[in-house]
């Protein structure tokens, strides 16, 4: 079920009426049944991966919380993990292993010992990464000591499978989320109020920005052959936004639906075209994902308490890590790769050469916005550069389906060797004077409502800024966004982009 | 929660009154489709040229060539100068829809309108939620849909499916779901069809065949034009392929007008409807002559018990495979509903002549 589907629409209301009319102590497992079934509506085969991940999690943390002995914590902590590890590389990953190791034993000349696999046909279990990653930080943090192990099974399996959450994030800690699906919640008009408000911004940005971007990203990428310069410019780039678009549209909807049933979820992006470099990115960008992975990966690593070329390895095997999270595929791999490289690149620079420069205190305010937004505008290219990448898979699967064989390092090649040719007249013009200009227009005026909307909430979400104002403004941008959604939004029921992970 | 709904419902309902009143306010006639408005455009805009229309779906719009048609009739004494204004995929419906509105657009020259009798208010699923179905849908038009469907004799599945498609699209309209960029852009800049849709005589006639040949010279063509010409490609070659199913058809089609029983009974909202319209242009001077084509893809007993009714002064039936073999041969044929270019001129003689007969006496 999508979130900007007309199953959503019916399903959401039902929900939220049985779950307020509901007694409290019965809230909890009314939203169980839904999430599960909720989950069920993409293929319900796959419930049997959700509680696979859900029972192993809760029986090894159970264990760990239960032994006095270390050894044994440590033993159920690695059961936990191995298992839970071991089948998402199962359903994500076996497929990209066995092309590798293919690919490797006819580079050197030996045959393949493994026949034509029978998981050639399994089809990525829809939000596998996202679920396996919850419980993974479970089973950590009850080893850990920082969250209390969750003794009722069914009541965790709401923690795993919350359906606003369950399918592409946030991902949620369980300290954070089961004391809030504990808490009792009373109707409050308020907050109602600012989760819709959050639900239609959501709603806005899939339909109105993203799926509306995804026609000329489509265009360019799908014809890579012979686009150059600018015309890859601007693909990419409105490739950046839209992702940004579809999966913080998604959040939105998943916290908007969340805080109108009482429940806080994580914060998953906070302005992200506003960074002003790589890291800094990563505290906006996917931000439960981020910080899971410095949490338990980066932070494991000695994250920056080492020096020099241990810091560069680490950053960049946390990068690589997030862009094997991402997707089962050496584009996307080394997409996030390459980010991770320009983050390294740009730490050896701050610690070698800008730390030794004497800070100067004498930057007019002028100097310092120009500053600052130039620093913004090399952060979002360099990203654009790197995303570039995320997006030849798609390139790929769209030519395999029409039955052609391309390989990546071919589409990617071609992209790359062809975007500093900006001399060149593109085709880009042709594709917008296709689609017609007004689209082409209108996606141009929405991204800069956004950006315009987002800088001016600053750090606070653009909901709580538009209910701190007047009726009359209020209600304007209420009628706006709902005008909006139903005359320009694209409505082809298209997926959500991080779906797929 | 009171609250939140009444509020949430207030917004709701503004919200819509402005959708549904500034749509409707800016939708001019024609518009989602822009053969059709290039078609329309140009028949309106060029009263003094015309004094005949026929009005239909691809049957006629690939068939009729108006030239040919008027030719015989001046032979005759009569003055006709008519345009083909058939447009591919044009149903029931929508035909009923484009003659009401020509009868209110009417300048005074018309004097003819041949409607064909050839659908039914089915049509192909794939053209749901696009701006060429939705345009043109009004609460008139969809509630003649949905009583025609369950008065036809129709699985009630299928009633109640498309019953559901015409409410759905009707919503689609009134709302502009997803179709305001598109209307901006025809004002801003409408996009018109190529003029060589409007035939090359500019008289509405484009058959196949010179489709494919003018298409197949373009090589900076939209991929949706693209994917037609090899859908229409692959529909021919499967025609010139597959006589059994070439042959089945023409069975079918003979078999519908062989074991006919004469008096059974028609649709009676479809008959009612045509009757009503014919006395609408009887009103205003104009001639009503219903034309039922070959190659149909309804039910051809069907659309003969609602001929049967009709003033025998203003009918014409060319559809049955009995009386023209002609118009069924593989050589005359384009594909398993359309012929090609030769076939038509055939089908254009032989209804230029009934024609004549039946406006010189």
């Amino acid at each position: 079920m999508l979130f900007n589907s007309i199953e959503f629409l019916i399903f959401f209301p039902v929900f939220l009426s049985i779950y307020f009319i509901l007694p409290q102590r019965h809230r909890w497992f009314f939203t169980l049944a839904a999430s599960l079934f909720f989950y069920m509506c993409y293929d319900p085969k796959y419930i049997f991966l959700l509680m696979f991940s859900t029972g192993i999690s809760w029986y090894s943390a159970k264990k760990i919380a239960e032994s006095s002995e270390e050894k044994a914590r440590r033993n159920w902590l690695a059961t936990g993990l191995i298992l839970n590890i071991f089948q998402l590389v199962i359903f994500k990953y076996l497929n990209f292993f066995d092309d590798n190791f293919r690919g490797l034993f006819e580079l050197i000349g030996l045959t393949y010992p493994v026949p034509e696999p029978w998981f050639n046909n399994i089809i990525l279990p829809v939000g596998i990464s996202f679920f396996t990653f919850h419980t993974l930080a479970y089973t950590l943090d009850v080893y850990k000591g920082i969250t209390p192990v969750e003794r009722n099974f069914a009541f965790y399996t709401l923690f795993v499978a919350y359906w606003p959450q369950l399918l592409a994030g946030p991902i949620p800690r369980a300290n954070q989320l089961i004391p809030e699906l504990r808490k009792p919640v009373e109707v409050d008009y308020e907050r109602m109020k600012s989760g819709l408000i959050r639900m239609a911004i959501g709603m806005f940005k899939k339909v109105v920005i993203a799926d509306r971007l995804s026609i000329y990203v489509n265009q360019v990428f799908d014809n890579y052959q012979h686009a150059t310069g600018w015309t890859i410019v601007l693909g990419a780039s409105l490739f950046f936004i839209q992702v940004y678009c579809d999966f913080s549209g998604y959040s939105d909807i998943a916290l908007g639906a969340s805080r109108m049933m009482g429940i806080r979820l994580m914060e998953n992006f906070k302005r992200p075209f506003f960074a002003k470099n790589l890291a800094d990115f990563w505290t906006r960008w996917h931000i439960s994902l981020s910080t899971w992975l410095t949490d338990y990966v980066f932070f494991y690593l000695g994250a920056y308490k080492s020096t020099g070329l241990k810091v560069v390895f680490n950053v960049i095997f946390v990068l690589t890590i997030c862009g094997l999270w991402h997707g089962a595929n050496w584009p996307m791999v080394l997409s996030f790769s390459m980010i991770g490289v320009m983050m390294a690149i740009r730490y050896l620079w701050q610690f070698n050469v800008v730390r030794q420069i004497k800070p100067s205190n004498t930057y007019r305010w002028s100097e310092k916005i120009l500053t600052d937004n130039a620093h913004r505008i090399i952060t979002f290219f360099s990203l654009m550069f790197g995303f570039m990448l995320f997006r030849v898979q798609n390139v790929i699967d769209h030519l395999t389906a029409k039955g052609l064989d391309v390989s990546w390092t071919e589409v990617a090649g071609k992209l790359y060797g062809n975007i500093f040719k900006l001399g060149e007249a593109g085709f880009f013009s042709e594709v917008v004077a296709h689609k017609g200009e007004v689209n082409f227009f209108l996606g141009m005026f929405f991204i800069f409502i956004l950006l315009l909307t987002e800088g001016l909430a600053g750090d606070h979400q653009i909901e709580d800024k538009i209910v701190e104002r007047k009726p009359l403004f209020r209600w304007s941008v209420y009628i706006f966004m709902i005008v909006c959604i139903l005359w320009f939004g694209v409505f082809n029921e298209s997926e959500f982009v991080y779906f797929q992970f | 929660m009171f609250k939140l709904v009444k509020n949430t419902l207030l917004v709701l309902a503004i919200s819509l009154v402005i959708v549904i009143t500034v749509g409707a306010l800016l939708s001019p006639f024609g518009w989602g489709d822009s053969t059709f408005y290039t078609k329309s455009k140009y028949f309106l805009d060029h009263p003094e040229k015309f004094n005949g229309v026929y009005v239909g779906g691809s049957l006629e719009y690939r068939h009729i060539d108006p030239y040919v048609i008027d030719s015989i009739a001046n032979k005759r004494g009569v003055d006709l100068r008519s345009f083909n204004l058939g447009n591919d995929g044009y149903n029931l419906p929508l035909q009923v829809w484009v003659t009401e509105n020509l009868l209110k657009k009417n300048e005074g020259n018309l004097k003819y309108i041949f409607l064909s009798l050839s659908s039914d208010p089915l049509f192909y699923k794939g053209i749901l939620h696009t701006k060429e179905w939705n345009y043109w849908q009004n609460p008139k038009s969809v509630l003649f849909s949905i009583r025609v469907l369950y008065q036809m004799d129709l699985p009630s599945k299928i009633q109640r499916q498309f019953s559901r498609f015409y409410i759905n699209s009707l919503a689609e309209n009134m709302l502009k779901f997803g179709m305001m960029d598109d209307l901006i852009q025809f004002h801003a800049k409408p996009v018109l069809a190529d003029s060589l849709y409007l035939g090359h005589r500019k008289n509405g006639y484009f058959p196949y065949d010179d489709e494919e040949r003018y298409l197949s010279l373009r090589n900076d063509l939209p991929e949706e034009i693209v994917s037609k010409m090899q859908n229409n490609e692959l529909s021919k070659i499967d025609y010139q392929q597959n006589y059994l199913k070439r042959d089945s058809l023409e069975l079918l089609w003979s078999n519908s007008f062989a074991t006919y029983v004469p008096g059974k009974k028609p649709v009676p909202l479809y008959l009612d409807t045509y009757m009503d319209l014919h006395k609408k242009c009887a009103e205003k001077g104009i001639k009503l002559i219903f034309v039922m084509p070959p190659k149909g893809r309804t039910d051809y007993q069907l659309l003969q018990a609602i001929y049967d009714q009709l003033p025998s002064d203003s009918r014409i039936n060319l559809a049955d495979p009995r009386v023209y073999p002609e118009f069924f041969t593989l050589e005359n044929g384009y594909n398993y509903h359309h012929m090609n270019a030769k076939g038509s001129e055939i089908y254009s003689k032989k209804l230029g002549m009934q024609i004549a007969n039946l406006i010189s006496k």
